[in-house]
């Protein structure tokens, strides 16, 4: 049901014509970014920290280095996480635990920030299908991979679902795929195809990971498909994409931008060897 | 109120006192000698007391004067003026045929202009603009399809958040503050192609009406304009019928007189055939698509008696998308109006309406896991009454009362499939009631001086069933729905009663020169939620609740008219504030489909806006037409948008400027051009990037809203249309309209976006959406007989 919005601008494109321009923007004042994941996979996590930089700035984000980062759990597990290169810093005796909390404190540039999450419960993913398909209109030839598993239970459950082929992911603002199951809730989910526009090959290796989401990563992963999706007849008012992260210090007018999020992951992965094929 | 009325009463009593024996009431109905068609707005002057009054939207007027012989002068715009001397010694239903322009002799046609073309002066009206469909015609159209909403927006005080996007903003406000009818029955969606056109032939219209100001108490519902088409009623004289065949759409027109002057009927019909091409196409899968949209208009009436006349009108119109069977879509409004005219005396006018309007759509994915079907509807039934009681050349009571039911399903999804993922969805129906009553009069207190003022009372209540919440949260948030209550069927949930004032003056200030002023107050019960650049089909009106309160505008203009070298030109300047309360805004990532928890996702404010407008036109001569010219600022104030602080709204455009140029150098050939020039919408620009996971976030840290402008908007059209040689022995008239829209080629922006380059993902851009990046001929074949 997602895709309503997706047609209504394929549509509109019919007509429409798009280019790119030159607009002057402002340059805000640096903030601090945060990028951090922890998962109940059995690996080591790193959360990173940047600035923000201008908008056309086109070069790669400046790190913050030096700061201190504590992750503690509701189980009364404390860590100092060690940055290992300038900006990363990682996570290595603390693990993620489906039903736990977590909270990251940083202390950067003479402030205080806090960021809480928490991992929710994941369902399986039962297989992978794929099908050769011959190029049309708007569809281009290759393999093409369908998803199967069923879907929790409980209502308020969200996920992303993340793609890769040959160990890369689909990672173009385009490919991002965050559902809720306010629509399907309990269903099992068959059938689903993965459409990016780059279909596989025979031999292409294809991964799939589910992961679970806490209601406000999903609505941080929301908004951020939104922004960086907007645009069009039926583009919504740009806005920021909310964070997790606080300044503790409520007065400061430093804030934070990004998020510390944490999910349980499902994983599916295998060759494509023929044209048509099941992985399990 | 109680002081508004001892006012009317003192006035009536003491004009009845004074000339209590000696009256008598002249009335009738005014129409076109050729087809029969009731006039609106002729104006009926008594030469002897240079006083008179104008005929209603059903043609009819009415004058009650002492004994005596008066000279009769009946006037309309591109009409030749009659006159008739009358004996008044007793009651006389006079009954009057106004020949067109150029059906009549030329030394008329000089008279009518002087007599009638001062209506903007004469009247109390401001704030108003009118379309006349003949000159519509004329003018370039996109892709030749004549359009009502299009020509609006060359208008003053009248704009679009963008190009093809549906609906239009008046006077700073949003696309949900227009009241549209349709032969009095609410249309709910104006658009064609989510927007491109509009959803009125042109063919089946008679007259069309945009208030922007100064709005009478007859009218309510919507804080920022009414928008009145009134459609033909058909020819009651033979049968005639008009067609066309253009790029986009044909169009089939027919009427004919049930009994000659006694009744008729007219039916219209358009469809657009675009993809009747996509069949032709060697693609298969383009074969499969589906897009198109037709409209149906019919109406009918019948003249019982000297009294009592009946008539029926309906509308359907509906757009269709099929994307082979991957999705569906379709969307419409359908439209029925039954209305009884009545005469309880000479002086006493009655019309009284059933109305019904649905609009609904649905949308789907038809096979497979993600089969789904969703439909969505809002429908009123609407039971009114409107009088005009016409004591005396000076003073005319307009009096009324309407009922109104809303219905509405904001949503309903089903799986369509045996294996599709989707669950039932079945968002709660809300029902609503409305009712209003006024009273208005128009008084003539001078020759110079006159006044109407009214008061309109509205009421409106929430019914159950159903379960209504509060809402709680922090400000900038998404809500969360607490303390659910729940109402048993036609249990009032929410009630809200609303007095509404208004009241316009006019003072002569010389015979060419009138000031104008007004000031209305509007209340809205019903709300557009729509978060889009432009409004989409699936937006869903929503009632007001315990939560959403209604809208509340209050308006001020001041006006002066005046009309130049024997009317030929007519100037007019007005200034307008209106202040907005309860306006709606959405929280950051507001989820506004099928979201049983809506309010949740909903912010409130106050709006403002005010501006100028400077509109000149020539009415006369081989080159004719007008230029309009708009200074205006509309903004919001939101609690938990933009800090706090005011902020453009998105549709606010500082300058439009609109040249519309019509030269007729031969009887055969007409040529025309359009100028349109807007400031750029107001829009949000990031001020920073962050990269998250790989992506480039834009963002801003000011927390500003619209602080930006997309680049101006300006686009020139020509048209020319070559008329069929005339022939005396035959009927059919013919016409070819040649247009080129978007002239140089202008890739007007209709949003600024910002995205990561796709062949190039390091790499950031700003990119123009616009909706049409090239010239745009087209040619259109008419036909009339």
């Amino acid at each position: 049901m997602i895709s309503t919005a997706v047609y209504f601008t394929l549509i509109s494109i019919l007509w429409s014509c798009q280019d790119v321009i030159d607009v002057q923007l402002d340059t805000g004042e640096t903030l601090l970014v945060v990028d951090g994941w922890i998962t109940n996979q059995n690996q080591s996590y790193t959360v990173k920290l940047t600035q923000t930089k201008p908008y056309f700035a086109n070069t790669p984000a400046v790190e913050v280095a030096g700061a201190s980062l504590q992750l503690t759990d509701n189980e009364g597990n404390t860590e100092n996480l060690t940055e290992t290169q300038p900006g990363i810093y990682k996570i290595q005796t603390i693990k993620g635990k489906i039903g736990n909390q977590y909270t990251l404190k940083i202390i950067a540039q003479g402030e205080t920030y806090e960021a809480k999450t928490e991992i929710k419960n994941v369902p399986p993913i039962d297989s992978l299908t794929y099908r050769f398909k011959e190029q049309r209109s708007y569809l281009k030839e290759g393999i093409y991979v369908r998803y199967f598993g069923p879907e929790l239970p409980t209502i308020g459950d969200y996920f992303r679902v993340k793609v890769y082929k040959n160990d890369i992911q689909y990672n173009k603002p385009s490919e991002l795929i965050v559902q809720s199951d306010e629509f399907i809730n309990g269903n099992y989910i068959g059938d689903l195809e993965f459409d990016f526009g780059d279909p596989f090959k025979v031999n292409d290796k294809v991964k799939v990971e589910l992961l679970s989401l806490p209601q406000d990563a999903y609505y941080f992963w929301q908004e951020m498909v939104t922004q960086v999706n907007n645009g069009g007849l039926f583009g919504t008012p740009p806005a920021n994409v909310r964070t997790n992260v606080r300044n503790t210090n409520p007065n400061s007018k430093k804030k934070a931008v990004g998020y510390f999020g944490g999910s349980a992951v499902s994983t599916i992965q295998g060759t494509i060897t023929q044209n048509e094929g099941v992985i399990k | 109120m109680r002081v508004g009325l001892l006012f009317v009463l003192t006035a009536m009593l003491g004009l009845n006192l004074g000339f209590a024996q000696t009256k008598f009431t002249i009335n009738g109905t005014i129409k076109d000698a050729k087809n029969g068609e009731t006039l609106i707005g002729v104006t009926v002057l008594i030469q002897e007391l240079q006083t008179g009054n104008v005929s209603n939207e059903y043609g009819f007027y009415s004058l009650t004067l002492p004994a005596g012989a008066y000279t009769l002068k009946y006037s309309y715009i591109g009409y030749g003026t009659q006159e008739q001397k009358i004996e008044l010694k007793s009651n006389q239903v006079i009954d009057i045929q106004l020949k067109e322009d150029n059906q009549t002799m030329q030394e008329v046609i000089v008279e009518a202009k002087k007599e009638d073309a001062d209506l903007n002066v004469k009247s109390l009206e401001m704030g108003v603009s009118r379309l006349d469909i003949g000159q519509i015609r004329k003018t370039p159209a996109l892709l030749g399809e004549a359009d009502l909403i299009r020509a609006l927006q060359m208008t003053p005080g009248v704009s679009t958040v963008g190009e093809g996007a549906t609906g239009f903003n008046v006077r700073g406000g949003s696309i949900d503050q227009n009241l549209i009818l349709m032969d009095e029955a609410p249309v709910y969606n104006s658009a064609h192609l989510f927007g491109l056109f509009s959803v009125f032939n042109p063919d089946a219209v008679k007259d069309v009406k945009l208030v922007k100001g100064g709005i009478p108490a007859q009218y309510g519902g919507r804080l920022s304009s009414v928008l009145d088409i009134r459609m033909k009623e058909g020819n009651n004289q033979r049968f005639s019928g008009s067609a066309g065949i253009g790029t986009v759409s044909s169009r089939l027109t027919l009427e004919a007189p049930i009994v000659k002057d006694q009744g008729s009927f007219v039916i219209a019909a358009r469809r657009s055939y675009a993809d009747l091409f996509l069949k032709l196409s060697s693609d298969p899968s383009l074969r499969n698509n589906t897009a198109y949209f037709y409209d149906l208009s019919a109406k009918a009436n019948y003249k019982f008696s000297q009294k009592d006349r009946v008539f029926i009108s309906g509308y359907f119109g509906r757009d269709v998308f099929k994307f082979d069977d991957d999705f569906q879509s379709d969307w419409g409004n359908a439209t029925a109006t039954l209305r009884w005219n009545h005469l309880f005396s000479q002086k006493l006018f009655a019309n009284f309406t059933a109305i019904y309007s649905n609009y609904n759509y649905s949308l789907g994915i038809p096979s497979g896991t993600q089969a789904f079907d969703w439909d969505s509807k809002i429908i009123n039934y609407n039971l009114k009454g409107d009088l005009n009681w016409y004591l005396t050349p000076h003073n005319t009571l307009n009096f009324g009362a309407s009922a109104l039911w809303y219905q509405m399903q904001p949503g309903k999804s089903r799986p369509t499939s045996p294996e599709s993922i989707f669950n039932v969805i079945d968002l709660q129906e809300q029902n609503a009631v409305e009712y209003a009553a006024y009273l208005d009069h128009e008084w003539k207190i001078s020759s110079r001086l006159s006044l109407q003022y009214g008061l309109r009372l509205s009421m409106y209540q929430l019914l159950g069933e159903g379960t209504y919440y509060d809402y709680e949260g922090e400000l900038e948030k998404r809500k969360t729905a607490v303390n659910p209550r729940t109402y048993a069927k036609g249990e009032t949930v929410a009630q809200y009663f609303n007095p509404e004032p208004r009241l316009s003056v006019r003072y002569e200030v010389s015979p060419t020169a009138s000031l104008k002023a007004s000031y209305n107050r509007m209340a809205q019960y019903l709300h557009l939620i729509s978060n889009t650049t432009a409004a989409s089909p699936t937006d869903v009106w929503t009632p007001s609740t315990q939560n959403i309160k209604p809208e509340i505008a209050d308006q001020v203009a001041l006006g002066y008219f005046q009309n130049f070298k024997n009317n030929t030109f007519e100037a007019s300047i007005e200034a307008y504030y209106k202040t907005m309360s309860n306006q709606i805004d959405y929280v950051n990532g507001a989820n506004l489909l099928l979201n049983p928890k809506l309010e949740g996702e909903l912010l409130y404010g106050i709006g403002r806006s005010y501006g100028l407008e400077l509109y000149i036109k020539k009415n006369t001569g081989k080159l004719n037409g007008w230029v309009s010219y708009t200074l205006s600022k509309s903004e919001r104030k939101i609690d938990g948008t933009n800090n706090n602080q005011w902020y453009n709204a998105k549709y606010d455009r500082t300058h439009i400027l609109n040249v519309v140029a019509i030269y007729d150098p031969t009887p055969r050939w007409s040529l025309s051009a359009n100028f349109a020039y807007a400031t750029g919408v107001a829009t949000t620009f990031p001020n920073a990037a962050y990269e998250y996971d790989g992506i480039i976030v834009p963002h801003n840290t000011d927390n500003a809203r619209n602080n930006y402008r997309v680049p101006a908007y300006h686009r020139l059209d020509f048209s020319a249309t070559l008329n069929g040689k005339k022939r005396p022995n035959r009927r059919i008239e013919t016409n070819w309209v040649f247009s080129i829209y978007n002239v140089y080629a202008r890739r007007n922006p209709f949003t600024v976006f910002f995205r990561q380059n796709p062949d190039n993902l390091q790499q950031t851009q700003a990119v123009r959406f616009s909706v049409f990046g090239s010239i745009l001929p087209s040619v259109t074949f008419n036909a009339k007989f």
